[in-house]
Parts: structure tokens; C-alpha cells; sequence
């Protein structure tokens, strides 16, 4: 059983120039041509191991009834092609709702702090924020 | 202060392709996304785009009016399914200058990207600094 707090998962991350700019063409950013900055969403991609083992084993939701309801970034530095990050996932919300229909919702909220390895300091923060909302009635 | 806004970004009716791209390139492997017979039996009239994938378009808009280095924050609420054939328009609906921080200038932007038919499919605020906020006063 997670508790809300833990520390879910630990791993590292190297920001690939590569995967910058498929990420960046693919929603249309235009400054990767003329930038290395990424994306403000590009920590998703080192997220997204992370997001698909929470969902489908250590939470085990429902994906068929899951919706992502926010996400959240805070910026303290740019982050750059080349960029090596801890990242640090953690519970901090689990909550337990009756649907309007009865039945129970779930609102699963995660955060995933980026830090440098190379500066220890953080550069990003990510929430995000799920809802397993209730089964159908059968 | 309340500065002006930016004009909106239109951009190309979402294909499935445009899915798979976005799947490949977040790794989000959700069949929702990408496998239509998954979807079906999910009771979904198509493949859903990716929720992210309308972060990322509202994100690159956010960009490209202000700047890469300007954001200081992006959030995003999901409010409603996008599907293949949606038309999205990135809007920045209010610009408001707020309180400097380090002596640095600060906004702050009440962000929609907005279906043809008028829905908001995703509603966000962005915080801004540097020179991104002095340009547009």
C-alpha cells in the first residue's frame, strides 16, 4: 500500500537533443530550431514510464475509465538538451469521492521533481492530477 | 495591469497520424489513444487524443508569444475530449502584469485552446517573467 508522501519511484533521466526535437514537432513548438530550451511539457516524456507503471500496476486504475484532470509545471531553470536529472515521484494525494451516479471515484494526484544531477539543484516540478472515475452501473 | 493579448494560433485539424506522433514521441503508449478497437470497447466514438499532446499545443503558443525562457509555471485542466478532425485555437484571453519578483517584471496568462464549435477543451494559466512581460506592455 503507497501512502500519500512516499516516494514512489527514483530514476534518472538524460534530456536527448534527439527526442527534443521529435517532442517539439510534435506539438508544434517552433523554437527547437533555433533553440535548446525545451518544450514547457517535455518532462512528460521522462515521466512516462513512470505514469504508465503507476496506472496499470501500483495503482492499478481502470484505464478505461481514467482521465487525466490537471498537470502542473513550475520552472526554476531551463531545461536543455544534454540534461542529465534525478527525478523523484512521489504520492501526494489520494482521495477517495462517491460519484454523482453512487459509486466510488478515485482523484490521484502525483509529483515528479527534476533536479540536475550535474548542480543538484531542482528544475522542474510536475503534478499531475488523475481521476478513475466510477464503475458503470452493471 | 492588464497588457494586451496576443493574437490566437490556429492549428491543423488533428489527425490520427498526428496521435501516433505524439505517442512516439511522449511515450505514452495508452491504446486509448492510438487503438481504435480498444477504444470502441471503451465506449469512445474514436481514438482520444492525448490530453497532453492539447498541453503541448497550448504550451508551444505559449511559447511562441512569449518566449522559451519566459515560463515560470504552466497548468493545465482538462475539460473536455479532443478527438481526430478537431480545428484548436490556442487563445490567450488576459494578460495581466502582476507583482515583480526579484525585482524581475511578472505576468500572468489566462490561457483556452478552444474547438471550432466554441467548446474549451483545456483551460490554463501560464506565469511569465523577463522580457516576455516588457514586450507586450
Amino acid at each position: 500500500m503507497i501512502a500519500a508522501g512516499d516516494i514512489i519511484e527514483e530514476w534518472d533521466f538524460t534530456v536527448e537533443p534527439g527526442k527534443l526535437r521529435e517532442f517539439a514537432r510534435a506539438v508544434h513548438d517552433v523554437h527547437w530550431r533555433d533553440s535548446d530550451i525545451a518544450p514547457p511539457t517535455f518532462p512528460v516524456v521522462a515521466s512516462a514510464d513512470f505514469v504508465e507503471r503507476l496506472v496499470t500496476s501500483r495503482l492499478a486504475l481502470d484505464r478505461s475509465r481514467t482521465v487525466h484532470g490537471e498537470q502542473r509545471y513550475d520552472y526554476f531553470e531551463p531545461l536543455r538538451g544534454g540534461d542529465r536529472l534525478r527525478c523523484t515521484a512521489r504520492l501526494v494525494g489520494e482521495e477517495i469521492k462517491t460519484g454523482r451516479r453512487g459509486g466510488s471515484m478515485r482523484i490521484i494526484t502525483t509529483v515528479v521533481e527534476f533536479r540536475s544531477i550535474a548542480t543538484g539543484r531542482l528544475v522542474c516540478r510536475e503534478t499531475m492530477t488523475s481521476i478513475e472515475k466510477a464503475a458503470a452501473e452493471p | 495591469m492588464t497588457l494586451s493579448c496576443p493574437d490566437p494560433i490556429v492549428y491543423p485539424a488533428l489527425t490520427r497520424t498526428d496521435l501516433v506522433i505524439y505517442a512516439g514521441a511522449s511515450g505514452d503508449f495508452n491504446p486509448l489513444h492510438h487503438d481504435l478497437d480498444y477504444a470502441r470497447n471503451a465506449g469512445l466514438p474514436d481514438v482520444m487524443a492525448h490530453g497532453m499532446l492539447s498541453a503541448g499545443l497550448l504550451a508551444s503558443a505559449v511559447t511562441k508569444w512569449f518566449g522559451a525562457g519566459s515560463v515560470a509555471s504552466y497548468a493545465v485542466r482538462f475539460l473536455k475530449p479532443v478527438w481526430p478532425g478537431d480545428v484548436l485555437t490556442a487563445h490567450c484571453r488576459k494578460l495581466e502584469k502582476s507583482s515583480a519578483e526579484d525585482g524581475k517584471p511578472v505576468a500572468c496568462a489566462e490561457l483556452e485552446l478552444v474547438r471550432a464549435n466554441g467548446d474549451v477543451v483545456l483551460a490554463g494559466t501560464a506565469r511569465l517573467t523577463g522580457t516576455a512581460v516588457t514586450s507586450h506592455s
